[in-house]
């Protein structure tokens, strides 16, 4: 090892064994203060070598860190079910993103009754607000409080910042382009128009 | 120096002569003869050489300029920034290969010297006009990211700017290619002039500097236009994943099921919980001593009940009720059964119960033991009848 690991060596490992992000546009300070401490210097290569030697990987993304472990015994059901929910919820605010003519990535701001009103004229959005009833954790039969729900559970998730409680705002963070990776990372077999734009 | 007694002084100097300046402001990328100015000042000479004396104008051969400073604060002011565009450039070169042309045809020193003043002026103004259009653009771009919300907006401005660095760029890109003619080379060799050298380098370092600016400029736009078109990417794949999904093919028709076995971050995961037992040697510690005696405290504190004296109890309550209550063994009762065999309720009700039990109490015990042992009796369809109570017969299975 190059040198001593941190003194916040164990508020990173704690936020980040939950399965969180630290992103370095995070509302909170704290995370913030994370993500910079992480940056200084050698303190990567310190920390990803400290947090091996215990069996988790310190994973960089663009703006962003998190844990992953060498092995596991996830089963590949429960991961597929969890895919399939990812792609779903970026589904979803694409088709948001496209009914507004905006991008959806980080640095994004929206706020769910924005997009229940949008949903109130197009269809297609109606369509996918209405099938994220199915996943137990956004069940109501209330369309707002659903993409309220749905919000909350991305902030839940480290993916989404609230950004202001009172307009009820949310930002979307720089974690949310590792759904936005994974999903680009599946490739489709024998596709004829390969070339985007 | 300083020629005016005070501002006030310098303010109203240029206040009387707004005339003269209005004129050379507008005519301030054109020469002006001195002969040309007289009629501002109703052909009162010494009123001309004493503002040229004063600084406020300067004279350059036969011409005449406002003083720099007072250009540029007017030019700042007005925000009157001469826009670089293409007109702009090509207009710059063609204007001084003309010059040339003509310092190398004119014979007599006196217009010669003319002519070498216009080119100085040519060149001098184009690093000012290089830097002001940079820095003007410069914060344009950075007041749309800061400022702009509207994507679409946003998008338009920030191609405009990058239409507006284009034309900065060529024009850097032409003089670069006019220094390096040999008509200017061979000009400034013949010329032999200080203070032309002077603005050519000072050229050069704004030059420099543009360069740099231009460059990190050029990034934010283009991160900014990439983004767009990797987000547009990523909204078609995950549309088209969507899709795949949604006809239950994403397994079959990608490596869907092999990027998330080969994904091992802990989103995938379900959460780790940790628990481990309290440290012996730390219970023994003055720092856990500490906590010990807080948390017998709260807990003294939550049990801790004002204890009242209740009465006497009288003695009515204590005589006489049975306290047991009576449970039957139906394991026991299954066992005994199964060895007598026969009809289930003709067995409990004439059991011998250590307690007497009524015809309801035996009715829900009948109940109990079939619920309880259903595996071990065997339920026949025929119905007997007792009392008003119609029940199935049921016998140990054989």
């Amino acid at each position: 090892m190059k040198g001593t690991p941190p003194i916040q060596t164990s508020d990173i490992f704690e936020r980040l064994s939950k399965g969180q992000f630290i992103s370095e546009d995070s509302g909170s300070d704290e995370v913030k203060d994370l993500f910079n401490i992480i940056e200084l210097e050698a303190n990567y290569e310190i920390l990803r070598d400290y947090f091996q030697r215990i069996g988790f990987i310190l994973e960089k993304g663009s703006g962003y860190y998190y844990f992953s472990r060498k092995e596991t015994n996830q089963i590949v059901e429960d991961k597929v079910k969890r895919a399939y929910k990812w792609i779903d919820i970026l589904d979803f605010f694409n088709t948001y993103a496209k009914a507004i003519d905006e991008p959806f990535s980080q640095g994004a701001i929206f706020s769910p009754s924005r997009i229940f009103e949008k949903s109130k004229v197009n269809s297609a959005l109606q369509e996918k607000l209405e099938a994220l009833k199915n996943y137990q954790e956004f069940a109501t039969e209330k369309p707002l409080e659903r993409i309220q729900k749905l919000s909350r559970y991305m902030v839940k998730e480290t993916f989404f910042d609230l950004t202001n409680e009172y307009s009820d705002e949310f930002k979307v963070l720089a974690s949310y382009r590792y759904l936005q990776k994974l999903v680009v990372s599946i490739v489709i077999e024998e596709e004829e128009d390969e070339t985007f734009e | 120096m300083f020629a005016f007694n005070s501002i006030k002084d310098l303010i109203s100097t240029l206040y009387k002569e707004r005339e003269i300046i209005d004129f050379l402001f507008s005519k301030r990328k054109n020469s002006v003869k001195y002969d040309n100015l007289l009629e501002f000042v109703n052909f009162e000479e010494e009123k001309l050489t004493s503002l040229i004396e004063k600084n406020i104008l300067v004279q350059f051969g036969s011409t005449v300029d406002l003083n720099q400073d007072i250009l540029d604060f007017l030019e700042k002011f007005t925000d009157s920034i001469e826009e670089i565009n293409y007109e702009y450039t090509s207009g710059l070169i063609r204007i001084l290969k003309e010059n040339i042309q003509n310092w190398e045809l004119e014979k007599r020193p006196n217009k010669q010297n003319e002519y070498l003043l216009k080119i100085k002026r040519n060149i001098g103004n184009v690093g000012k006009d290089v830097l002001r259009n940079v820095t003007t653009l410069r914060g344009s771009v950075e007041d749309v990211f800061a400022t702009e919300k509207v994507f679409s907006i946003k998008k338009n401005k920030l191609q405009e700017y990058d239409n507006k660095r284009k034309n900065l760029d060529d024009l850097l890109e032409q003089i670069d290619a006019f220094f390096r003619e040999s008509t200017w080379e061979y000009f400034i060799k013949m010329a032999q002039d200080d203070e032309l050298n002077q603005i050519i380098l000072k050229l050069d370092r704004d030059i420099i500097i543009a360069r740099q600016n231009l460059i990190d400029i050029t990034q934010k736009i283009l991160d900014f236009i990439n983004r767009i078109r990797q987000d547009s990417q990523i909204f078609k794949h995950i549309q088209k994943i969507k899709l795949l999904k949604d006809q239950l093919l994403l397994a079959e028709k990608s490596n869907f099921i092999d990027v998330i076995s080969k994904d091992n971050s802990l989103q995938f995961q379900n959460e780790i919980r940790f628990s481990t037992p309290l440290s012996l040697d730390y219970l023994q510690s003055e720092d856990a001593y500490n906590i010990l005696l807080r948390i017998s405290y709260k807990l003294k504190k939550s049990i801790n009940i004002d204890e009242k004296s209740s009465g006497i109890i009288r003695n009515e309550f204590l005589n006489g009720k049975d306290k047991n209550h009576y449970v039957d063994d139906t394991n026991k009762l299954k066992e005994s059964f199964l060895s007598r065999g026969g009809d289930l309720f003709d067995f409990i009700n004439n059991y011998n119960f250590e307690k007497e039990l009524s015809f309801e109490e035996k009715v829900t015990l009948f109940c109990k033991l079939a619920s309880q042992f259903r595996d071990d009796f065997s339920i026949s369809d025929t119905y007997s009848k007792i009392e008003n109570i119609e029940y199935a017969l049921i016998t140990p299975k054989l």
